[in-house]
């Protein structure tokens, strides 16, 4: 009897738990019909492209920077194993409204109609420094990119032609050899066209403008001036507390993980002497909430940390390095490559990569290098073109002197060793 | 002589019977060592730390440390505080006290002030072996340490009322002392637990955790008004953030922190009275 129970018990259990896996995993998640924001915006390093949904009410954007906001009718789900909400943008994705209002308080403080913008990639697609243009400069960047591509694919046709007139040339011309006859120079292989390095994305229309820091709201109006429902929104434009140099270090002993010193009160420790790497970046410094939903609305984040974000390689900058006030060295950026050691044994040496020596060599990395001496203190900080140390680009290294803490802990006793000699010298004074 | 002189002169007089007393007994000896043994432990863990990564990127190293013997120093404080009255009183020494020209006024103050150079010795010792420490491992003595050691000063003095007013609320030692460990333990407790929280990243947790994160933030919000704890914590972070403002506003809360204990102390004091139960 006990025995049937279990067995029933345990098999509910089981059908219980193939059911519910059947719901997380097996089954489509049910879609409905929302407007929503669609947003570029920019964080720092590049755009982003959140995706606001009907529940989610504030937009956090980049104040000054030129953000791109669409209002788009979508399918929208919720997406139980990365518990956020998603847009089905294949099924549906239609641009609504005419009007972007912004308001500040009560009083509207900007009116925005649809522009065409581009997306410019000056180093490609995956190659970083985006840039937003808008208007006629988008139409003009779009046409030279264009017509750069059009020109590739003309310089295309015009190598596999000359690439056939180029292997008949060279069987003529082993042919000619054979039969003993004079063959004359041989026959250059024609050059390959290069494709456009930069890359331009297609025009688009949206509502592209930059708000000064501040909390304002925003709605969207139809043509005939009705706001549109579930469009009006909280906006947070927001800036930075802080800007600095931040930098990644790289331990000669272990050059594949860095370590990062982005705020003045971080000290690097070496752990007596060693060689680092320092890669300074321009960084600012944000509040965590507010940077976290600028990318993504639905992360969480907490408005009582901040963090500094890397912009950019800070270039032109060399950086100083003093110890008790004198200039130790100045070192300037230079190209790194990573030798294997021969052998089966693990190791690699960190060589600096000499054009002269090595001109068609590649670097592993650019640093500026700083071999930390087994003693003392030193900062460093960071230069600028026009000899200005650069605000909060301040480090401090130290070597780590000691190896053990048997001293530290020894040292811990001494109160207890003056409190007991003085109460042994009063006791015997008394 | 009129009665502010009496009042000074009779303040005076406990505060050098009693930091006598703490001098040159045990009790205070015992406590820096305790604060220094447990900063041993961090000193250690960062040596290991640099020594296996052969690098380590730290913000004000002493500082993690400190807020550990600051802790160690200040419940000393704050439990030789919780005790000063009540222990006074269970002897009927309070009383006796009380025929002379001593007020309720000049008591607690005479008692907090004694606490305070109490600790200042503690801090002068821990700070000895800070110094020691920084010294032979290379981690550096930085000026953070100073303002550090200076707010400090500031949540001694909240601990230290705190737990005067407790021992004005009670007769007894051990209820003095069970209740001060069972409130502190709760503040540093639920410190902990914010700390922890922090550590914690929301898209690793299921809705219901987060939901409750978000409760408990809202607490701890509350609480840490009432927490001399989270004045030095948020100090730190000040010191570390080079805000003067938002050192200030720790410095300036947990002396009103102190004021308004100590006069709390004061009418309870009142309300109790002196005699032995």
């Amino acid at each position: 009897m006990k025995r049937g129970r279990f067995i029933l018990i345990v098999s509910i259990l089981l059908a219980g738990l193939l059911l519910s896996s059947v719901v997380v995993f097996g089954a489509a998640p049910p879609k409905q019909r929302e407007t929503v924001y669609s947003l570029n915006v920019w964080d720092g390093k590049d755009f982003a492209s959140p995706f606001y949904p009907a529940n989610i009410n504030t937009i956090y954007v980049m104040a000054d920077f030129q953000n791109v906001y669409s209002v788009k009718e979508t399918l929208v789900y919720y997406w139980p194993i990365s518990r956020e909400y998603m847009a089905d943008w294949d099924s549906l994705n239609k641009d609504i409204g005419d009007t972007l209002e912004v308001l500040k308080g009560d009083k509207v403080i900007g009116t925005y109609k649809k522009v065409d913008y581009v997306f410019y990639y000056p180093k490609g697609y995956w190659g970083g420094d985006t840039k937003l243009y808008t208007g006629d400069v988008a139409r003009a960047k779009k046409k030279e990119y264009d017509k750069a591509l059009d020109k590739y694919w003309k310089d295309v046709d015009a190598y596999y032609k000359a690439y056939n007139e180029y292997n008949k040339a060279v069987d003529e011309f082993y042919k000619k050899i054979q039969e003993g006859k004079p063959a004359g120079k041989i026959p250059q292989e024609p050059k390959q066209p290069q494709a456009p390095t930069f890359y331009v994305t297609d025009i688009n229309k949206a509502y592209v403008f930059s708000l000064p820091a501040g909390i304002y709201t925003i709605r969207l109006k139809d043509k005939d001036g009705k706001i549109v429902p579930g469009t009006v929104k909280s906006l947070i434009a927001f800036s930075h507390r802080r800007e600095g140099i931040g930098y990644n270090i790289i331990p000669e002993s272990k050059w594949t993980y860095p370590e990062t010193a982005d705020d003045v009160t971080q000290i690097i420790y070496q752990y007596k002497e060693g060689v680092l790497y320092f890669q300074p970046f321009t960084e600012w410094e944000f509040n965590e909430l507010q940077y976290n939903k600028l990318s993504n609305p639905q992360s969480a984040g907490r408005p009582d940390r901040w963090i500094w974000v890397h912009m950019q390689p800070a270039s032109n900058v060399k950086l100083d390095i003093y110890t008790g006030g004198r200039l130790v060295t100045s070192v300037r950026e230079r190209p790194y490559y990573v030798e294997q050691v021969p052998g089966s044994s693990l190791g690699y040496n960190i060589k600096l990569l000499d054009r002269k020596e090595n001109p068609y060599g590649s670097a592993d990395f650019t640093g500026f290098r700083f071999s930390v001496p087994p003693t003392g203190d030193y900062r460093l900080v960071a230069v600028s073109k026009d000899g200005k140390v650069i605000e909060n680009s301040e480090r401090y290294i130290r070597p780590i002197t000691s190896g053990d803490a048997k001293n530290i802990f020894i040292a811990s006793f001494g109160p207890l060793v003056i409190g007991l000699l003085i109460y042994i010298f009063r006791r015997v004074g008394r | 002589m009129n009665s502010f002189v009496y009042r000074l002169h009779s303040i005076k007089a406990i505060i050098k019977r009693e930091a006598r007393s703490s001098f040159f007994g045990l009790g205070l000896y015992i406590a820096a060592t305790i604060a220094c043994f447990v900063a041993s432990f961090i000193f250690n863990s960062y040596i290991n730390t640099v020594q296996g990564n052969n690098i380590m990127v730290m913000a004000s190293p002493l500082n993690n440390p400190l807020f550990y013997a600051v802790i160690v120093a200040a419940l000393y404080t704050a439990i030789s505080s919780s005790t000063a009255l009540s222990r006074e009183k269970d002897k009927g020494t309070l009383e006796v006290l009380f025929y002379g020209p001593v007020d309720y006024a000049s008591i607690i103050l005479a008692k907090f002030l004694e606490d305070i150079i109490s600790f200042l010795i503690v801090m002068l010792l821990v700070t000895l072996f800070f110094v020691y420490a920084a010294v032979t491992t290379n981690l550096g003595f930085s000026i953070t340490y100073l303002y550090t050691v200076f707010l400090a000063i500031f949540l001694a003095a909240s601990m230290s009322s705190f737990g005067l007013w407790l021992s004005a609320l009670t007769t007894k030692i051990r209820t003095s002392i069970l209740l001060f460990i069972l409130i502190m333990g709760g503040f540093l407790g639920l410190q902990f637990l914010e700390e922890y929280i922090l550590t914690l990243k929301p898209e690793n947790l299921s809705l219901s955790m987060i939901y409750i994160m978000g409760v408990l933030s809202n607490i701890l919000r509350i609480i840490k008004w009432a927490s001399p704890f989270s004045y030095l914590t948020n100090g730190i972070s000040a010191v570390a953030l080079g805000s003067t403002s938002l050192y200030l506003e720790n410095m300036l809360g947990s002396l009103a922190y102190t004021v308004l204990l100590l006069v709390l102390t004061v009418y309870t004091l009142k309300w109790k009275g002196v005699r032995k139960p």
